[in-house]
Parts: structure tokens; C-alpha cells; sequence
């Protein structure tokens, strides 16, 4: 039952996840939590990106090169691995972005025509 | 290695992940045990997560792939006897699909050691009377087209004959070509030392050379490179050796040893003597078949118009090199490629079933890896690699089956199989046995990967190992009727090609073979150049071995029958002759006088020759045949023929022999006339010797006397009548033989799988059994529900392989003798041991059936 959840709410994400990811990571690097953390913050709330679906979108944005990841100390000397942005990891950014609005402005008045 | 460095790179990226997210909720006022518990919570599964991230990497597929493939080899390990029976089966499948493609890719797919084989064309005389498409080209005609074809780059003619060779170690008969200048430009292929003939040598007359063969040079010349310009003698001649041919290259006759010039006297009125030589030609580039086809007909036309006494009725006949090669062998190759195929069909159902029931005891654990997150195509491509790793092992014990069966294969097969000797397991093999092994794979894999991995997971985690859906049971149930259907067909087949073989067996030669030994002496032109040489050395010989203890007769002939060789001619009644386009046609064999009683021939009328008829008699004898045709109610002796080598005389027919199958035995004989060796005194004869103890023990003693004559004198092809007789049924014996062969292995492997899949019913039925039995039903009554269920299915089998056989037998007609492909008895036959086999592999688990427990069956859960 869980799993089926998890599921439905990583298919409504998924167009945006990715974006959602390179906008959190835009300041600093992040570890996993912390991308969660700031995405749930930058949503005010609305998005709570679990596990499940965060790690494989972590691991399949770096391997297509727009994320970079280290090891290093979290603030209360912990390990993690922290996430960044790579140069391709901006300019996918930029287009996600822009791609999103012409969208949003396109889905927008739409929904308003009567 | 780094898929392993990964993987624990994430484990501990997921442990930090949850262990920062714990001292995140301690610091919202958790207590650590409550914060660790809520951290597990939101995350899931660790293991989940992990197959989640692994889903999306790209190396997923290999590394799943891996995984697949340990899992699988560790499954199939922990059930050896499964493994074996599903490898056994696919190997014996996979094997005979190899071995039947490598006899194919070799003799159809591989292309000719010719240089752009698709150019050269065999021409032949088509005879429109005779109805023979394939007809021996004369000299004059090949000579006519040479000059006025323009659509050839080259024309070449051939001729093959046989020379003694006495250089190099004992004298021996070896088979030579004798080839005009063009031949090898034709082929497109240049001696490996030295060179081709040139056109001077074709003229008659010039000094003698040969092109030695390569295992003729390697064998009797040591391989010797400095041979080139040395002399060897052959047939009394020495001919100067130009060049060596390279290892493997023939031209239609793999046992021709060496090449000499073709001298064709362009001043013999070649109208007059026969057709005796084969022609082919290179078509100039950019000319197509049809269009050399269309110059050539208008050639012949011209011809016939230009000599109608000899060329009316004659037309002339390209056919493409490659179908002249393999034309005749391919129907055999494609029907044996259709039986192994449904072999491995048969195989695939039987494995397939073998999945099936495994998958049923599998349930529980394949339920509970579905469970633990896996999901349902992960399940299919798990199950799929299984079922490829199967495939793989069965197609490398294949390959290996296969390397033995074409060394049996080649070792059996009769040797006028073309190309025989250029099968091998080439890339080509390999890559084909892998393709069918991967579809195989897949054939088989498929439908049980698709029904065992229906997530009905609550009712498998339920119903324990037992369970079997009644789908599963109706394609298990739906494989036994295929598998009993294609083994019929192919049963089919094999029964009738067997009944066609005995048949011909069966056939009457009219000559008698037991106990007779045959040698053919073929004396040089050069040492023996007088007629009356010859006709005395035969008559010497014969009597000579006439002479050998044990020996009840001795007679010779130009030809034995059933070897494929004949002279023919035409002839004419002396009282109503007809011109020589409209005479009938007729073989002249040169005998010897002991000729008919050493093959047991009966004199029907007359007299045999004997010592009275020599080279100026003008006697013959004809058989029954022609006796019948030309003389209808009327007594043939006294009567007088006029045979066209001698156009001038007519002879008188002295006696009357019996018919005897002189083409093959499955062909009607023709008219014949026998005349006196003397007569028409070939320097080559068959003797045929008849002994009262075993022949064979006669050939050294029969040698000797030869050498007594004249120890040059090689004696050649010693062998009994026997196995001349069984060498021209060979290849229909070779069919059968490989057709049963698969026939019986795809009854073995049919028979198993009803057994297996009637085992297993019977296994999962103990509860039912039990309760019948507990209810009063006898073990009879038990043995008629279990086999009735199976004889149900062999029946629907047998009644959709029986009208699959009649539509596919079919293509088999021209391939049976005195059998049709819808044979009655064949049909019935076949279906009954088909019926009784799988009655005895349902027995056996009925049998079983019956002895069960009611008590222990009830309790069975």
C-alpha cells in the first residue's frame, strides 16, 4: 500500500522533480536531506520528495553529468555526500526553467478561457 | 568491481541519509528510539530504495543482466536433474538444427571457390525428344557455339576420363579431366606452382603436359616444388608437368586427379561421333541469363537448320553453376532442415513444460521476491535469463553434438553429396546455432515466465508449493498436443521415405549380386593402340581369371549397371529405316562372352556370343525391351538392326536377354543392345566375377592375373555387385536413414514430455485420487481417468498431426519411390506406434496414481 503511494506521487513529480533538485541545489551543494529539506522549504511545503523517489533522480542527474557529488562533513560532523551543481547542471536549469513558464503561463490561460 | 563500489557508496549515502534525518527529528523533541523508528519509516525499504536508484542507472541493464545470471546458475544448480533433462533435450534439438545448417551452408549458402561464381554457367545440348534438359555436349555443336556466341567472355569444354599413372610409385588408375584452354579463365582460377594451358596446347599434337591435382602432387610427388618441367608417365605417355592445382579445387568431379589438354581436331567431322563433353562459360559483364538464354536459342535453331540430321530436336540449356552443383540435393537438405526444426520444437515444448511444472513448486519464492519489491517485468526478465542460460548450455552441448554428428554424417553419406567435404562449424554455424539458441530461449522461456509471474501473489504465498492455476494446466496440456503433432509429422515422413527405401530395395536388378566381385582395367591408348591389342587382352583375362580357384564365372562389360554410365545411339529397323533425327534410341553395351552368365542375365532366346564373334561378326543381342517395342508378336531372331556407329552394315540379332535395371533401379529400362567386345573393342572394362566362396577373398588373386598380363596394368574400383548395387541406393538410404534417425529422436523426446507432463498431473491429482479412492473407486477406474486424460491429448495430437502431414508431406513426393506421400498404411502405422508409445508414458504415472494412500493422500497438503 505504501509503495503504491510512493509511486503515484514520484509519477506526478517527475517532470518536475528534476527541476525542483537543480533549483535547490542552485545556492550551495546539498546532501540528500538537505535537498529534501530545501525543496520542501522552497515549496512551502507543498512538495515532501521522499527517499524512494530522491535518490534514483539524484543518482540518474549525475550520471547524466548535471550534478557532481563528493563526500564530506555535515554540519554535526557527519558523513554525507553532498550534491552540486555542474556547469551542464546550470544550463539545464536554465532551460527546465523556461520551458516550465512558457508552460505554466501556457496551462494558466488555458484554465482560464471559458 | 565498481558496480560493487557503487552500490556500497550507496548503502552508506542511505545510512548517513537516515541517520542525519533521525538527529533531525531528535532536535524537533523525539526521543532518539521514537526519531530512529520515524527515519526507517520515511524512507521505506533501504533494499527498495537501492533497486529504485539501481532501475535508473544505465548500467542497470548489465548489472541486472549479471545478477539474472548468477541467480539463474545458482537455481539451476540446486535442480541437476531438471538442468540436465532441459540441456539434454535443447542440445539434441539445437544439435541436429546445426549440423543439418552447416550441411546447408556449405553446400547451398557458401559460395563457389570459383572466381564470381555467379557468372559461369554449366551449357548443355537439351534433347527436346529424349526429354533430357542435361544432355552431353558434341564437339562440333560446342565448337559452332564457341565461334558465334557473343554473350560468353569464355567457353571451355571438359571431358573426364582416366589415366594410368605408373611415375611416382605403383602404377594406379586415376580419373583425369581432359579441359580445353579457356577452363581454367572460366573458373577464374590460376595453379597454385607454374602455369595454366595455353591455347597452342589444345591444338593435336603438341607436346604432352599436365596440371598435377594437389594431393595427387602432395601424395605421389612428396610435394616436390622443382616437379614443374619434370616429366611423368602416363598411360605410356610422358607429359611434361606446367603446374599444380591448389588444395581443394575441383570441378563437379571431386576425384579427378590431374588436368590435361582437351584436343579437339577441328578436321574430325565431329557430326559423325557422339556427344560426350560437358561445356561452360563465363558471361561477359552486364549479360543476364536470360539474354545468353534468348542468343543461344537462336544459335541452336540455326544449327538444326544447318545439320538436320544431327542437331533436329537439340536445343541448347544454360544452367547457373551453383544450381547445377546443389539443383538435386536441395529439396533433401530443406525437407531434413524442416524435421530438425520441429525436433527443436518438440525440445522447446518439453522444456517449456518442464519450466511450467517447475515454476509451480517455484511459486512461493518467486511470490516473495515480488514481494520484496521486485516487480512484475523484473520477474519475467529473471525468469527469461533462466531460460537463456538454459538455451546457451543446451547450444554449447549442441555444437559439440553437432562436431560429431557431421563427422558421422560425412563419414555415412554417399559421395555424390555435393560439397561434402566442405562442411565445417564455420562463424557462420556458430552465429546461427547462437540465434537459435537465443529464440529457443525465448520460445520456451516465454510462456512460463508470463504465466508464472501473474501476480496473484496472495493466493501463491497461500497455496504454498502446490498450487497450479488451471491456465498452467491448459497450455501444459495444449504443449503435449504440439509436441505429439509435430513428432507425428515428422514420424510421417521418416516412415515414408523408409517405406519408399525398401521399396527400392525390393526392386527385381535382373542380374544376380550375391557372391560377385567387379574391377575395372583400363589399358593405356599408347601401349595398346591396335583394336585387336585390346579385344585379345580381355579375351586373355577372362579366361585367365576364368582360371582362379573359386571362381564359378567371369564375363566383362564397358559399363556396369547402376553406376550412371552408358553409351547411347540410335539405331534402325534394316527393313524400314528412319532418318537419323526420328531413330529411336538405344545403349550398346561391348560384353564379353561370359558376360550374362557371371551376372545371372537369362538368355531368353537365341545364343550368347562366344568365341565365333569377332571384330569383323556382324552379330548382336538386344534385351527384352527392345524386343518388345520394335518386335510386337514377333519372332526378334534373324532380324537385322542398323546401329548409327556403323550406319553402313546391318546386323543380325542372334538372342534375346533379359531386361535389367541398368540407370537405376527406379527407372524403367531402356532398349539395349549388346555387341562383342571385339566389335567395338573399348579400351576400358568392367570384370564381373562370379565365385562360389567369398568374392572379396578373390581381389588380390584376381590383381595378379592382370599383372601376369601386363604388370603396368592397374586394376581399378575392386568391389563386390553388392556394393555397386548399394552405392547407386545410397543416397535415398542416407535420406532415410538421417530422417528416422530425427524421427526416433523426436519420438524419444515427445514421449517424454507427455510422460513428464502426465507425471506431474498425476502428482498434483494425489488429493482427488485420494478422495476417489476413499469413495470407492477402484485402481482400474483411477488407471482410466489418469490415462484417459492423456489419450485424449495424444489423440487431438495424432488427428492435427495427421492433416498437417498430408498438407506437408507433400513436398516429399519427388523424393519417394513407389510410395505416395498420403501412404495409408505409413499414415496408420505411424499413428499406431505413436499411440502405443504414449500409452505406455501415461501408464506409468497412472500406475503410480493407483497405488496411492487414501489416508496419506487426504492428509496431503
Amino acid at each position: 500500500m505504501n509503495k503504491r503511494e510512493d509511486e503515484f506521487t514520484a509519477d506526478l513529480l517527475q517532470g518536475t522533480l528534476d527541476l525542483l533538485v537543480l533549483k535547490a541545489l542552485t545556492a550551495q551543494p546539498l546532501h540528500g536531506l538537505g535537498v529534501s529539506t530545501r525543496i520542501n522549504q522552497i515549496t512551502k511545503g507543498t512538495f515532501d520528495v521522499k527517499p524512494g523517489s530522491l535518490f534514483p533522480a539524484l543518482h540518474r542527474m549525475e550520471e547524466a553529468g548535471w550534478l557532481k557529488s563528493e563526500w564530506g562533513e555535515s554540519e554535526n560532523n557527519r558523513r554525507a555526500k553532498y550534491y552540486s551543481l555542474t556547469r551542464a547542471g546550470r544550463r539545464q536549469l536554465e532551460t527546465e526553467t523556461e520551458d516550465w513558464q512558457r508552460i505554466s503561463l501556457a496551462i494558466g490561460s488555458a484554465l482560464r478561457a471559458t | 568491481m565498481r558496480k560493487d563500489r557503487v552500490d556500497r557508496d550507496l548503502g552508506e549515502e542511505l545510512t548517513s541519509y537516515v541517520q542525519l534525518l533521525t538527529e533531525k527529528k531528535m532536535k524537533e523533541g523525539m526521543n532518539e528510539e521514537e526519531a530512529r523508528r520515524a527515519a526507517m519509516l520515511e524512507v521505506g525499504g533501504v533494499e527498495q530504495v537501492k533497486e529504485e536508484v539501481r532501475a535508473n542507472r544505465a548500467g542497470f541493464s548489465l548489472d541486472t543482466l549479471f545478477q539474472d545470471l548468477r541467480y539463474g546458475f545458482r537455481s539451476l544448480r540446486k535442480k541437476p536433474g531438471f538442468t540436465a533433462t532441459a540441456v539434454i533435450a535443447l542440445a539434441l534439438g539445437i544439435g541436429a538444427n546445426t549440423a543439418i545448417f552447416s550441411v546447408i551452408n556449405a553446400v547451398l549458402l557458401r559460395s563457389l571457390a570459383y572466381r564470381d561464381p555467379g557468372s559461369i554457367v554449366m551449357v548443355w545440348e537439351r534433347s527436346l525428344r529424349g526429354g533430357r534438359a542435361q544432355n552431353s555436349v558434341s564437339p562440333a555443336n560446342f565448337l559452332d557455339w564457341k565461334k558465334q556466341c557473343s554473350s560468353f567472355a569464355e567457353i571451355a569444354a571438359s571431358w573426364d576420363t582416366r589415366l594410368n599413372l605408373t611415375s611416382g610409385g605403383e602404377p594406379e588408375e586415376i580419373q583425369i579431366q581432359k579441359v580445353s584452354a579457356d577452363f581454367f579463365p572460366v573458373l577464374g582460377v590460376q595453379p597454385e606452382l607454374g602455369r595454366a594451358f595455353v591455347r597452342a596446347e589444345e591444338t593435336p599434337g603438341t607436346e604432352p603436359v599436365v596440371i598435377l591435382g594437389h594431393d595427387l602432387w602432395q601424395r605421389r610427388f612428396a610435394g616436390n616444388r622443382a616437379i614443374i618441367g619434370q616429366t611423368v608417365t602416363m598411360s605410356g605417355r610422358n607429359c611434361t608437368v606446367i603446374g599444380v592445382m591448389p588444395a581443394g579445387f575441383y570441378f563437379l568431379n571431386i576425384q579427378i586427379k590431374a588436368w590435361l589438354p582437351l584436343q579437339l581436331d577441328p578436321t574430325t567431322e565431329w557430326r559423325k561421333s557422339g556427344r560426350f563433353l560437358r561445356s561452360m562459360a563465363r558471361l561477359k559483364p552486364g549479360v543476364t541469363l536470360q539474354q545468353a538464354q534468348a542468343e543461344l536459342d537462336g544459335i541452336g535453331k540455326q544449327l538444326e537448320i544447318a545439320y538436320p540430321d544431327y542437331n533436329k530436336g537439340w536445343g541448347v540449356n544454360l544452367v547457373p553453376m551453383h544450381e547445377q552443383i546443389v539443383g538435386d540435393i536441395r529439396p533433401v537438405l530443406l525437407v531434413l532442415l524442416a524435421a530438425v526444426a520441429f525436433v527443436l520444437l518438440i525440445a522447446c515444448a518439453n522444456v517449456a513444460n518442464l519450466l511450467l511444472s517447475r515454476a509451480a513448486s517455484r511459486r512461493k519464492e518467486l511470490a516473495l521476491r515480488a514481494a520484496l519489491g521486485a516487480d512484475r517485468m523484473r520477474l519475467i526478465r529473471q525468469m527469461l535469463t533462466e531460460s537463456m542460460v538454459l538455451a546457451m548450455m543446451g547450444g554449447v552441448l549442441g555444437v559439440l553434438l553437432a562436431y560429431w554428428g557431421i563427422q558421422l554424417l560425412v563419414a555415412f553419406a554417399p559421395d555424390n553429396i555435393p560439397r561434402l567435404h566442405e562442411i565445417t562449424i564455420d562463424p557462420r554455424v556458430l552465429a546461427f546455432t547462437f540465434g537459435i539458441s537465443l529464440l529457443t530461449g525465448l520460445v520456451f522461456g516465454l510462456v512460463p515466465a508470463l504465466q508464472s509471474s501473474r501476480p496473484d501473489l496472495n493466493d501463491a504465498l497461500k497455496e504454498g508449493a502446490r498450487g497450479s492455476s488451471s491456465g498452467n494446466r491448459v497450455v501444459r496440456n495444449l504443449f503435449v498436443v504440439v509436441e505429439m503433432a509435430l513428432a507425428l509429422v515428422l514420424l510421417i515422413g521418416a516412415g515414408l521415405m523408409l517405406r519408399s527405401f525398401s521399396q527400392l530395395h525390393q526392386v527385381k536388378t535382373g542380374f544376380e549380386t550375391e557372391n560377385v566381385l567387379t574391377m575395372r582395367v583400363q589399358l593405356p591408348n599408347a601401349k595398346y593402340g591396335q583394336p585387336q591389342q585390346r579385344a585379345d587382352f580381355f579375351k586373355r583375362a577372362e579366361e585367365r581369371l576364368a582360371a582362379l580357384p573359386g571362381v564359378k564365372s567371369v564375363g566383362a562389360i564397358s559399363y556396369l549397371p547402376l553406376t550412371g554410365l552408358a553409351s547411347s545411339t540410335s539405331f534402325n529397323l534394316a527393313t524400314k529405316p528412319l532418318p537419323p533425327s526420328e531413330s529411336p534410341g538405344t545403349e550398346v553395351r561391348p560384353i564379353t562372352p561370359g558376360y550374362f552368365t557371371a551376372m545371372g542375365i537369362p538368355l531368353l532366346k537365341g545364343r550368347a556370343f562366344d568365341e565365333r564373334d569377332g571384330a569383323t561378326s556382324r552379330v548382336l543381342i538386344i534385351n527384352e525391351t527392345l524386343a518388345r517395342k520394335f518386335f510386337p508378336g514377333q519372332d526378334p531372331i534373324g532380324q537385322q538392326l542398323i546401329v548409327s556407329w556403323e550406319p553402313q552394315v546391318a546386323d543380325e540379332i542372334i538372342g534375346v536377354v533379359g531386361d535389367i535395371k541398368e540407370t537405376a533401379l527406379e527407372q524403367e529400362p531402356n532398349p539395349a543392345i549388346y555387341w562383342p567386345h571385339p566389335r567395338e573393342p573399348y579400351p576400358f572394362m568392367n570384370f564381373v566375377i562370379r565365385a562360389a566362396i567369398d568374392p572379396t577373398t578373390l581381389s588380390a588373386a584376381a590383381a595378379r592375373e592382370i599383372h601376369a598380363l601386363d604388370p603396368d596394368q592397374p586394376v581399378a574400383d575392386v568391389r563386390t555387385l553388392d556394393q555397386v548395387v548399394a552405392k547407386s541406393i545410397a543416397r535415398p538410404r542416407f535420406n532415410a536413414l538421417l530422417l528416422a534417425i530425427f524421427a526416433g529422436v523426436a519420438l524419444v523426446l515427445a514421449s517424454v514430455g507427455i510422460y513428464g507432463v502426465m507425471n506431474y498431473s498425476a502428482t498434483q491429482r494425489t488429493q482427488e485420487i485420494g478422495i476417489r479412492m476413499a469413495l470407492g473407486a477402484k485402481p482400474g477406474d483411477i488407471l482410466r481417468l489418469v490415462v484417459g486424460h492423456g489419450m485424449k491429448l495424444t489423440a487431438a495430437g495424432i488427428v492435427i498431426g495427421v492433416i498437417a502431414s498430408l498438407a506437408l508431406t507433400r513436398v516429399m513426393s519427388n523424393l519417394l519411390f513407389g510410395v505416395t506421400a498420403t501412404d495409408l498404411p505409413t499414415f496408420v502405422g505411424v499413428s499406431a506406434v505413436l499411440t502405443a508409445v504414449a500409452l505406455l508414458a501415461n501408464y506409468i504415472p497412472a500406475r503410480r496414481a493407483t497405488r496411492v494412500n487414501p489416508v496419506v493422500a487426504l492428509r496431503y497438503e
